[in-house]
């Protein structure tokens, strides 16, 4: 949520929201069902009622949410290690795109 | 099949006569409130070989045939159905009763029956496999059900697969198959012994027909199948074959589209689906010759999840 008020407005600013989004903390939402296939995962979320369809990339996210709640950082290099890339920029604007899917699904929540 | 009811009941001038058969676990009576030998026997001649239900005893819906007034729009005597006092669709001409008396059913099992996964699609059954043929209007299920009956595959229903949410199995429908346009000739001529009923001719729907289902698959009707096959027809007159697996997920979402009450049954839904679609093989199959897409399901069946050919 911190990150989300801050509006990087110079430079100092801009590097603590990124700094804060690595130190974000996210978990699973409670009672979510899913099927994993062939790398695709279909996902059924109780709360809205709802089936997602996910592909491997955010299906690993939800993987590691399973076990418990983690920062952004680790799951970026839980991921890193799962795709064999980088752990760099890209890879975190992707991860952070994905978290933030999964969040406007109602499939993650952030931990305060 | 039909009987009276009390010599002196009578309803808008006809006395009542009144059928209940048992379809596959419902119950459904079928009160005819208008004189009209013929279209008694038009249902006689579709729902005669089906298990009589108690007539004493509450069916699951009572289908009712009554007269209407004539409107501007419907200057010969018209005819309206309805399902336990309910009216899903306009009064009709009389002679239309048959095909909207079928809506009407279909109407009734997609909107009230909720102990059952419901799919928008065929199935029929060999050496105790279920295969399920999912797709839209117009993708050529009936037609390749009734193609099917005729290499002794076991017919469980053309338009609503009832998927039961304790144990996932197919539970029978088997009510008349509805044809359309060609496919009346060709299965008339695949199946000479088939019982079809009249022809229903309509400028918007072109021509439809029923065909009363093999005896012993009315028979079996208490006996479910397990799922083995999932296949997602198109027809496209003149196209060439194509067969091609597809990926668990891609089926559970297009499976998904084709249930009526897949959102409203939540988690249960959901697990009752999964479970249908990892126990089954998938594959698209687009067709343009009626032989090749049977062959191809036929081979599909006997195969699928490594059980060995039958010969």
């Amino acid at each position: 949520m911190i990150a989300r008020r801050l509006v990087p407005s110079d430079l100092s600013s801009y590097a603590l929201t990124k700094e804060l989004a690595r130190e974000q903390c996210w978990r699973m939402i409670e009672g979510l069902k899913w099927r994993c296939w062939e790398g695709d995962y279909v996902v059924f979320n109780p709360l809205s009622g709802h089936t997602h369809f996910l592909d491997i990339v955010a299906g690993q996210i939800l993987t590691l949410l399973m076990a418990g709640s983690c920062t952004a950082s680790v799951l970026r290099s839980s991921l890193s290690r799962f795709l064999e890339v980088p752990d760099d920029d890209k890879l975190a604007a992707t991860a952070d795109d994905i978290l933030m899917r999964l969040e406007a699904a109602g499939l993650v929540e952030r931990l305060d | 099949m039909f009987a009276s009811l009390d010599p002196n009941t009578f309803l808008h001038g006809a006395c009542v006569r009144r059928a209940a058969v048992g379809i596959g676990g419902f119950s459904i009576a079928i009160s005819l409130e208008i004189a009209r030998p013929d279209l008694e026997q038009q249902i006689e001649h579709l729902y005669g070989v089906y298990p009589r239900h108690d007539p004493d005893a509450l069916p699951d819906v009572t289908i009712s045939l009554r007269p209407q007034n004539r409107t501007p729009m419907l200057f010969r005597p018209a005819i309206r159905v309805f399902a336990n006092d309910e009216a899903p669709y306009q009064a009709v001409p009389e002679r239309w009763a048959l095909p909207v008396l079928e809506a009407t059913i279909n109407w009734f099992v997609w909107s009230y029956v909720a102990r059952v996964l419901l799919l928008h699609a065929a199935v029929v059954e060999l050496d105790g496999r279920a295969v399920i043929l999912s797709g839209p209007t117009g993708a050529g299920k009936s037609t390749l059900c009734a193609a099917l009956i005729a290499r002794r595959f076991r017919f469980l229903t053309d338009e609503i697969a009832l998927v039961t949410l304790n144990d996932g199995h197919l539970q029978p429908h088997p009510r008349p198959i509805s044809l359309k346009n060609d496919a009346i000739d060709i299965v008339a001529k695949m199946l000479p012994d088939a019982h079809l009923s009249d022809r229903f001719s309509n400028a918007a729907k072109g021509t439809v027909a029923f065909m009363r289902p093999p005896r012993q698959s009315i028979e079996a009707a208490g006996e479910p199948a397990r799922p083995a096959l999932v296949i997602f027809p198109t027809y496209e007159p003149k196209a060439g074959f194509e067969l091609k697996p597809i990926e668990r997920s891609q089926a559970f979402m297009r499976l998904i589209e084709s249930s009526a009450n897949y959102l409203t049954l939540l988690a249960t839904g959901f697990e009752t689906l999964a479970n249908l679609v990892e126990a089954c093989d998938h594959y698209s199959l687009h067709y343009g010759s009626l032989d090749d897409a049977v062959g191809a399901i036929e081979s599909l069946a006997r195969v699928s999840r490594g059980i060995p050919k039958v010969a």
